[in-house]
């Protein structure tokens, strides 16, 4: 008698290859992309490009920016053939960024994939503050550590005041170049016990960005 | 042997159609609300997926919630004290880093890092991790959570 199961054993292995889907996808250059602006820009151009290494034809079903400062559209059309490229092109509102900002986009495509897209938007500062952290070591030394204020050449404001919001520090500012460059110099006065304090720059500008900018001072037992 | 393999026949074209109904039922009901499974090669630096941070790091995480307030009073992770805090800008972002600023300084020293989450859309995460980062005051590494609240709240795993 013949056994049915070498054919049912060839027809399982046949729908098994049957199930096996054909390779297709894009593939991004890059998925994030880093750019610098100067602070006054108010629109950043952005473009990703894909291309479609997989075996099949991939369709752009939808393409979502996460932020409403950001639009989007495909150049080269939403279908995308084998080996074909296009690029994704967005447009972001930059007006009110400051400092490092990072806007996502999502692409959906019909092969059942998101693609996650990160553009990271560097703004140039009007007005620098270094560090914008201070650490002493507890039970350490009572040294003296340094804030420094640079204004670019084409900021609009001025420097108005700085003062400390705690008491477990002392600070000195002074005038390196008068409109330019301004030194904090800050000393804990007692490094015996953990504590956090703030030092306020504050300045003439009405743009909250740069109203007014803390600086952290903390004395902690594991500081370096 | 007819019959076995008429009755094959018609049991492959019963799973097929079954198959084919859920998959439908799925895309129509589920998936739309479902977060897509996070992929640690596809993330950009600085993002970690929740099943890594888990991994690697279990307990020895820090959690900052960069969501706006209305989002955190819905709901919010409840864990042991210092081991979360909110973290947003506005008015109050000072004063919310001033509590949260020593127990992230701890984290350095315990071997501890920092993940900051928000929405899907990530800004918020982002904008405070990078803040975070520009203090140069902290040992402990800074992450940003894919998919933030979202993927917590499916996970289960700090959320009730």
């Amino acid at each position: 008698m013949n056994s049915p199961f070498p054919r049912l054993g060839l027809l399982l292995l046949s729908a098994l290859f049957a199930c096996v889907p054909a390779r297709a996808g894009l593939e991004f250059e890059s998925r994030m992309v880093r750019r610098e602006i100067e602070p006054r820009q108010s629109v950043l151009p952005v473009a990703f490009t894909f291309t479609n290494t997989g075996e099949k034809t991939v369709s752009i079903e939808r393409v979502k920016p996460h932020c409403p400062c950001t639009e989007a559209r495909v150049e080269g059309g939403s279908a995308v053939a084998p080996g074909r490229s296009g690029r994704i092109l967005l447009v972001v509102d930059t007006r009110t960024f400051t400092g490092t900002v990072s806007k996502d986009v999502s692409v959906y495509t019909s092969d059942g994939v998101e693609h996650r897209l990160v553009i990271r938007v560097m703004v140039k500062e009007l007005l620098a503050v270094r560090p914008k952290g201070l650490v002493w070591k507890q039970g350490g030394p009572a040294e003296t550590k340094t804030v420094t204020i640079v204004l670019t050449p084409d900021c609009p404001f001025r420097l108005k005041r700085v003062s400390l919001v705690g008491d477990a520090f002392d600070y000195e500012p002074s005038t390196v170049t008068p409109g330019v460059r301004y030194a904090v110099a800050v000393i804990p006065k007692d490094t015996g016990r953990k504590i956090v304090n703030r030092l306020l720059i504050e300045t003439d500008s009405d743009d909250p960005r740069y109203a007014r900018i803390p600086v952290f001072l903390s004395i902690h037992p594991a500081a370096r | 042997m007819r019959d076995t393999f008429g009755q094959f026949v018609a049991l492959c074209f019963l799973i097929l159609a079954a198959s084919l109904g859920l998959w439908y039922a799925d895309s129509l009901f589920f998936a739309p609300g479902r977060t897509p499974p996070c992929r640690e090669q596809n993330l950009p630096e600085g993002r970690v997926c929740l099943e890594t941070a888990l991994e690697q790091w279990g307990e020895k995480i820090v959690w900052i919630d960069a969501r706006d307030q209305s989002s955190y009073e819905r709901g919010h992770i409840t864990l042991a004290p210092g081991r979360s805090f909110p973290l947003r800008r506005g008015p109050e972002y000072e004063e919310l880093l001033d509590q949260a600023l020593e127990r992230m300084l701890d984290a350095g020293s315990r071997g501890e890092c920092v993940i900051v989450f928000s929405g899907r859309e990530h800004s918020a995460a982002e904008e405070i991790a990078q803040a975070l980062r520009d203090l140069e005051m902290l040992a402990a590494p800074v992450y940003v959570l894919e998919d933030g609240w979202e993927r917590l709240k499916e996970s289960r795993f700090l959320v009730p």
